[in-house]
């Protein structure tokens, strides 16, 4: 689509959005999504957790649909207004992840468990047989909090039992319509974020 | 054509949109869960492609208490070419049963408040006031 024709394409879309038109957010989503996380990524530079940079520009995206008359078209272009929406939004998941982490005890728990250096969270015997029950107790609330998602400890499960089937992941993730390929991108994905979150509660997962 | 990463971001989106009532994804995942259906199951009671159910969950989610409510039911339909008498069954499914889940839950805050307001009275007189929490007689001497 060439510049202009972009123009006005998005401007017709802001005005059905302002008139109500119900499919106008789909729309939106479908045309400008995977462009504002392109330019939200290259805004926000490596080393951002993969997924927050999806729920920030999503939810900038939402934001945008549901309320358009925030947006004034005079002013900037619309990818432009999002972007720095998302980035905003971003800064602030990042600054709540970080307030969220500063309030948490260390996981002493851990730490202590494993006197071979590796500093690994497997629950599995080796760790969960030689703690208290209370130490359990506490082992499992973190990981509860740390993965809230239902769907994210389901995956994580999967990776604890050394499930190495993708299409077992592409049935808790949904996708498993999609080409064998993009199934394996995608659950990649998940496991390097689930394996970051680990990573950041203490330790690291099967020496990973 | 749509790239498959794409669906990959309008997954991740509907997902996020599941929470706002005012996106149709809010809808569909009620409605599932109600069902118990499976996502091709819902695809398929729409009467369309399980890649269609993605485009719909960002769709505004029409409210039946406006005018508009049947004219906006058919233009998603026409559309996204769903079973319309099924997309407002859906609807209407899942308002009927929230508003169950309102009276219910309506119903069970009543005995809740009264056993609150017991606890209280319970606290604050040091367990010398009228309303004695009967465990407390239960509790085995330290």
């Amino acid at each position: 689509m060439r510049d202009t024709e972009r123009e006005e394409y998005v401007r017709q879309l802001h005005s059905r959005l302002l008139q109500q038109d119900p499919v106008a957010p789909s729309e939106f989503a479908e045309t400008f999504l995977n462009e504002l996380v392109r330019r939200l990524r290259a805004k926000a530079s490596s080393g951002y957790d993969e997924t927050l940079l999806l729920d920030a520009a999503s939810d900038a995206l939402l934001d945008y649909v549901k309320h358009p008359s925030k947006f004034d078209p005079s002013k900037s272009a619309i990818l432009t207004y999002l972007t720095m929406a998302a980035y905003g939004d971003l800064l602030n998941m990042i600054a709540k992840e970080q307030r969220r982490q500063r309030r948490e005890v260390p996981l002493q728990v851990v730490e202590e468990t494993l006197s071979d250096g590796n500093n690994t969270i497997e629950l599995e015997n080796r760790v969960l047989g030689g703690i208290t029950g209370t130490e359990r107790d506490e082992l499992l609330r973190r990981v509860a909090e740390t993965f809230p998602d239902e769907r994210d400890r389901k995956l994580l499960n999967l990776m604890m039992d050394g499930e190495r089937k993708t299409v077992e992941y592409s049935n808790i993730l949904g996708i498993q319509t999609l080409a064998l390929d993009e199934q394996r991108k995608i659950v990649k994905r998940h496991k390097d974020r689930i394996t970051k979150r680990l990573q950041r509660l203490g330790g690291k997962i099967n020496g990973k | 054509m749509e790239s498959k990463s794409n669906s990959f971001l309008l997954q991740h989106a509907a997902r996020r949109a599941a929470q706002d009532r005012f996106f149709f994804s809010n809808s569909l995942v009620e409605f599932r869960n109600v069902r118990g259906m499976a996502e091709d199951q819902l695809a398929e009671f729409l009467g369309c492609r399980p890649i269609v159910l993605l485009k719909l969950a960002l769709c505004r989610r029409p409210d039946p208490e406006s005018p508009n409510f049947r004219s906006d039911m058919e233009r998603i339909a026409s559309v996204f070419k769903i079973r319309p008498e099924r997309l407002v069954q859906l609807i209407r499914e899942v308002d009927t049963m929230k508003a169950l889940t309102k009276i219910s839950q309506a119903k069970q805050r009543v005995p809740e408040g009264l056993l609150a307001a017991a606890r209280d009275v319970d606290e604050d007189d040091s367990g010398h006031g009228d309303i004695v929490n009967p465990s407390e007689n239960e509790k085995e001497p330290e």
